[in-house]
């Protein structure tokens, strides 16, 4: 009986432990990835925008900036995260949007909200994946009522 | 020993029943919001068609001249995103959009409603609206670009 208890204290201490340090680990090794996509996220898009300067226009797709030797090939690849490149449709005009990431897996926590937008001219940002439809939604918007 | 195989026995079957119920709300919840979904598609359809070909400026219009009733827009914990102006004739557009706005729901966060001009509407995950969004603004980005 003693033995019984003692056990189940022992089980139960132990999951109370791993909850409690579970949330901390993996706040902290999702923060590391955060950081590190945005600062691939900073480098596309001064790529881009470097690209459209000396171009006059822009990239048909990120890859071309690889086979162009603007970038590397990893610099394209952003852990756990979706790319999504939109050429811009008008070179020359400023805070177009040109790219975005989100996350892809539904196991990302807190960072699984976010995205990173980033916009012709070379400016990007860190929103609530609410917001980025809110934003392409209005994007969709401009263009039909241009059109 | 026995007290102690009970009370994890309860908790268990506590969990299991939570969880159990917390989906089948969701899936009532998405099964309802998709059906309403449809109604507000149909609702422009008709003013589309019922007033000299084109689109009202927003969705409260669709109230105003009774084709819908208040009711209907009301889509609880979803925010929805209407997009005006499309011409009916020209493809597949997407015309509206609803995605879960506090996106930390746990079953739901990651789905979205999407309503096309043609009159479907379908469910898709969160990531595939992203793409379906990005796919759109390049498409009109290239008509754009014809155009001018």
């Amino acid at each position: 009986m003693k033995k019984t208890i003692i056990i189940t204290i022992a089980i139960v201490s132990c999951v109370v432990l791993g909850f409690l340090l579970y949330g901390p680990i993996k706040s902290s090794l999702n923060q590391s990835i955060v950081n590190e996509n945005l600062d691939k996220v900073k480098i596309i898009t001064k790529a881009i925008s470097s690209y459209h300067t000396s171009n006059k226009k822009y990239p048909e797709s990120l890859q071309q900036l690889v086979d162009e030797k603007i970038l590397k090939q990893e610099d394209i690849k952003l852990e756990r995260l979706n790319i999504y490149y939109m050429k811009g449709c008008k070179p020359g005009v400023l805070n177009q949007l040109t790219f975005f990431t989100s996350a892809y897996e539904l196991d990302f926590g807190s960072s699984n909200n976010k995205a990173m937008v980033a916009y012709t001219g070379g400016r990007s940002e860190i929103i609530e994946k609410h917001d980025l439809e809110k934003l392409l939604a209005q994007e969709i918007q401009k263009l039909v009522s241009n059109l | 020993m026995k007290q102690l195989k009970i009370i994890t026995a309860s908790l268990l079957i506590g969990v299991f029943a939570y969880f159990s119920s917390i989906k089948e709300l969701v899936s009532t919840d998405i099964t309802y919001n998709i059906s309403q979904v449809t109604t507000i598609n149909n609702g422009l359809l008709s003013y589309y068609a019922g007033y000299h070909h084109k689109y009202p400026d927003n969705l409260q219009q669709l109230v105003d001249v009774e084709i819908l009733e208040p009711d209907h827009l009301d889509l609880g914990r979803l925010s929805s995103y209407y997009i005006k102006d499309y011409d009916a004739g020209d493809g597949d557009h997407i015309i509206f959009f609803t995605s879960t706005y506090p996106p930390e729901e746990k079953y739901n966060g990651n789905r979205g409603i999407v309503a096309y001009i043609d009159g479907s509407v379908e469910r898709v995950e969160r990531h595939e609206l992203e793409t379906l969004l990005a796919k759109e603004i390049v498409k009109l980005r290239t008509k754009f670009q014809h155009i001018k």
